[in-house]
């Protein structure tokens, strides 16, 4: 069985090159390997600033690598064509971290659904489309009435539970979830957790979880990635993380993370 | 930022040519003749303009014609304006100190009734003097300076004869071009100074008065609301709040301490509004006949005097472009927190 | 976001006058032809001229506002002038908008080479006073209405185009822009769809809120004889008129008084109109305010 995600030698250097003067160089990931097996979620914690996002991106595709080279189902991203990758879209998905910032505004709810399915041609008639827009809301536990609203009317978490329904929509088996929880207040955090432990258990999908959280990421997580400046310091199963911190970089910051039960 | 400066600086005349190649493109609409005054260095010339035309070969392509101007500006020849009946070089030289004396006094009206009624009206905040500045400010943005130039002409000098219009009588005429005056930098308030001509000064300074007065009106309507805002602003600090604490008289805190400090956005924004007021003079020069360079210009576009425009263009923008500059650095360099890109 | 507009307004005491002044001269220019009606059906923007004498007549039950040099009736003036102030103000901001959003549009879409070299075209533009070049550009083009709108629209543009590309850039950087690629959207699509309609809102209304002051530069340009021409119902051209008459005459210095005020306080209430009205939409648009 291939993996969902591998990630092989990845280096990514972001260049500034001035009108005039020299150019300067920033190493935001040096020589990143992970592996994210089916059907099992593999967190990603770190700081600010020590390249998660940046890591989101560039399996995405919306950022080229500098080197090194990103297996999804075993299909090496690199070199794809761009209607190779709108094949590769239906397969993985992402959920942001600020809703209010990843929805249009000006789109109804029904027209972010939509608008996957259009770009790919899916649910063209207009009763199936209807019935499976319905079918995605209950998904995120949302009414179906809310379909003509926009996403000035909603609250923070409903609005990440849209933007949920909006990754489901072409039925992935790979979601990349950039911090989704942070944006949002501790008790509707706790909400949404449980909303994707239950989709990731219903659907069998592979979640890359990217999060500062070490409480987070141990409520969800089978592996956890541990990341600083660009690195990847530790790696192991979530059990043995916890119990077991070998890193010095990882134990500092346990240290800091108030107790899960203290949340 | 030392960067940034460079590059802007590289780019100014790149600028400059850009908006006078536009615009020499735009005479090419113009008839060969029109343009041909731009190449005659005498009024005797123009009768024999087929000469001119062929000589200077005013139907070759834009280009070539664009080379040749440009060449000309280098050596300091700007053509021959018929509307002001000399040569444009000349005529510049000889209106743009006014036009820059006009802007400096205009200027420090702005600074000294802004600062005066923005304060006021910040100290008095919702009081019958705050509501008058405020409604100046407003007012000021919306009247247009030529219809508040004739008001301004109509009272004081239709009704009262006190600022009569021109740049200055015919008694300060006979005395600024007998040999006895001498030129030192152009500026008439600073040689009549240094001749020692006190007459004169007055003259000269009470000539001034409308349309200074007529050209501040927008720049000060910006400088009561900057000032009341920065001086708000500086009334809810700490450190005021602790001078009270302290006892300090309310006068001395106002003036000494938050004064102080919410002058400097004030300032800084003069130096800017120093820059704009370039276009108003266009208007005001006209309304009061004053001998400026934004009274030639008009003039010249009037006339459709083609060296005239082209002369008066190129030095706007040369002043504009370089002043926009200075403004841009006097800015970061009062203002640490602001950078450059 | 219009509900809370509005609500704004109405509560702000000097938006609504703002929004007052403006509905009044836009009912003015709609009900021109019933307020001041015209015998000159194929040019109604040619003043009546009573009689050829020369010295302006005051106000009278006539003449409503008086009449100005030549006997050029002022309310018909002030009425039909309004008319061609909306024409003016509204055609040039529009094809200005239309240019700046092009131009905007292909730099920030580009971006690049393309993208430096536009905005050094705007650069160019910008760097004389917008009054001064259009005032030049006028003056060689030849001085009528078209024309001035022509030399205004040119120099309107670039100012629209700059604040276009702003907001796309901004936009372009959003989240939800991210998200339509990650769901598989092509370029066209992301543009069309998600960053222009974000974009453009905010950049209208600061379009629309610059009328005000394209009138009052387009009567500056009239007034200087480089737009409307004499017996034109147009205010700038009015107060041109007006300049011959200002010391009035010798023992009545302010006997033609209303030449001035009336074109004057007519520009003036117009102008003052859509600057509060703009204060109050610069501040509900300002992000800061939430």
């Amino acid at each position: 069985m291939t993996n969902a995600i591998v990630v092989k030698q990845l280096y990514k250097t972001y260049e500034h090159k001035p009108w005039l003067g020299t150019k300067t160089q920033k190493e935001v990931l040096q020589g990143i390997d992970l592996t994210l097996p089916r059907g099992k979620v593999l967190g990603l914690v770190g700081e600010s600033g020590c390249g998660k996002s940046t890591l989101c991106k560039v399996i995405l595709g919306i950022e080229p690598a500098t080197s090194g080279t990103v297996l999804i189902n075993g299909q090496n991203t690199s070199g794809l064509s761009v209607r190779q990758w709108r094949v590769m879209r239906r397969q993985m998905q992402v959920v942001f971290q600020d809703p209010y910032a990843s929805l249009d505004p000006r789109f109804s709810v029904r027209k972010l659904l939509s608008e996957p399915l259009d770009i790919h041609g899916l649910y063209a008639h207009k009763q199936d489309r209807e019935e499976y827009l319905r079918e995605l809301l209950r998904a995120v536990q949302l009414d179906a009435a809310f379909l003509d609203r926009y996403p000035h009317e909603f609250s923070g978490g409903q609005r990440q539970r849209i933007a949920i329904a909006r990754a489901l929509a072409l039925n992935p088996q790979i979601l990349i979830a950039d911090e989704p929880v942070s944006a949002l207040d501790v008790s509707v955090q706790a909400q949404i957790l449980n909303l994707l432990k239950e989709i990731q258990r219903q659907r069998n999908l592979s979640i890359l979880f990217v999060t500062h959280d070490f409480a987070v990421a141990r409520f969800l997580c089978d592996d956890i990635a541990v990341m600083q400046n660009g690195q990847i310091v530790e790696y192991t199963t979530a059990e043995t993380l916890f119990e077991h911190p070998q890193a010095a970089y990882t134990k500092k910051l346990l240290a800091a993370v108030p107790s899960v039960e203290g949340r | 930022m030392g960067r940034f400066m460079l590059r802007r600086l590289c780019l100014l005349p790149l600028v400059v040519l850009g908006v006078t190649f536009l615009l020499f493109f735009l005479t090419q609409r113009l008839s060969p003749e029109m343009r041909a005054s731009l190449y005659v260095k005498d009024p005797r010339q123009m009768g024999a303009l087929e000469e001119v035309i062929r000589q200077y070969g005013l139907r070759d392509n834009v280009f070539k014609q664009y080379g040749r101007w440009l060449g000309n500006v280098v050596h300091g020849d700007l053509g021959y304006s018929p509307s002001a009946n000399m040569p444009v070089a000349q005529a510049l030289k000889q209106y743009l100190p006014a036009t820059i004396q006009l802007a400096l006094v205009t200027m420090l009206l702005v600074v000294f009734f802004g600062v005066w009624f923005g304060a006021a009206s910040a100290v008095h905040k919702d009081k019958w003097q705050d509501i008058v500045a405020r409604f100046i400010s407003v007012g000021g943005f919306s009247l247009p300076i030529f219809v508040l130039g004739l008001i301004l002409l109509m009272v004081f000098y239709g009704k009262l004869h006190w600022f009569a219009p021109g740049g200055y009588s015919i008694q300060t005429d006979i005395i600024i071009h007998s040999s006895a005056f001498k030129t030192y930098t152009g500026f008439l308030l600073l040689d009549s100074l240094l001749n020692g001509q006190w007459r004169v000064f007055g003259d000269v300074l009470s000539h001034l008065v409308l349309p200074a007065l007529t050209l501040c009106i927008g720049s000060f309507a910006l400088m009561v609301r900057v000032m009341r805002s920065s001086m708000l602003e500086e009334l809810n600090k700490d450190y005021v709040r602790t001078a009270r604490a302290k006892g300090l008289r309310e006068s001395q805190i106002i003036y000494k301490h938050a004064g102080k400090n919410a002058i400097i956005p004030v300032i800084t924004l003069a130096g800017i509004q120093f820059i704009r007021l370039l276009g108003g003079t266009v208007i005001v020069e006209t309304i009061f006949d004053y001998p400026g360079i934004g009274r030639f210009g008009v003039l010249a576009a009037q006339q459709l005097d083609i060296a005239g425009i082209l002369g008066f263009s190129l030095m706007v923008a040369v002043l504009f472009v370089v002043g926009n500059l200075l403004s841009d650095i006097l800015y970061t360099a009062a203002d640490p927190r602001i950078r450059l890109e | 976001m219009n509900k809370r507009l509005f609500k704004r307004i109405y509560k702000n005491k000097t938006s609504l006058c703002g929004l007052l002044l403006v509905t009044l001269f836009a009912l003015i220019a709609l009900l021109a032809p019933v307020l001041a009606p015209t015998q000159n059906a194929h040019n109604p923007y040619q003043l009546p001229q009573a009689s050829y004498q020369i010295e302006p007549q005051a106000p009278s039950t006539q003449h409503w506002f008086g009449t100005t040099e030549q006997q050029y009736d002022l309310y018909y003036g002030v009425v039909w002038g309004t008319r061609l102030a909306f024409k003016i103000g509204i055609s040039v901001t529009l094809f200005a908008f239309l240019i700046g959003l092009c131009v905007g549009g292909t730099a920030s879409y580009f971006g690049g080479k393309v993208d430096e070299t536009l905005m050094r075209l705007t650069d160019i533009v910008f760097a004389v006073p917008s009054l001064v070049l259009a005032m030049v550009i006028a003056a060689m083009l030849g001085p009528d209405i078209k024309n001035m709108m022509i030399a205004l629209t040119a120099v309107a543009w670039p100012s629209y185009a700059r604040l276009v590309r702003g907001d796309i850039l901004s936009v372009k950087q959003r989240d939800y822009v991210t998200a339509a690629r990650t769901l598989g959207a092509g370029g066209g699509r992301i543009f069309w769809r998600h960053i222009v309609p974000n974009a453009i809102y905010p950049s209208v209304v600061v379009a629309s809120l610059d009328i005000g002051y394209v009138v009052l530069t387009a009567a500056s340009l009239s007034f200087l004889g480089l737009g409307a021409q004499p017996g034109t119902a147009d205010w700038g051209q009015l107060i041109a008129m007006a300049r011959n008459w200002v010391l009035g005459t010798p023992g009545h210095p302010l006997a033609y008084w209303y030449t001035v005020v009336a074109p004057g306080g007519a520009i003036f209430l117009f102008v003052l109109g859509w600057n509060l009205l703009g204060d109050a939409f610069r501040d509900i648009l300002d992000p800061r305010q939430g």
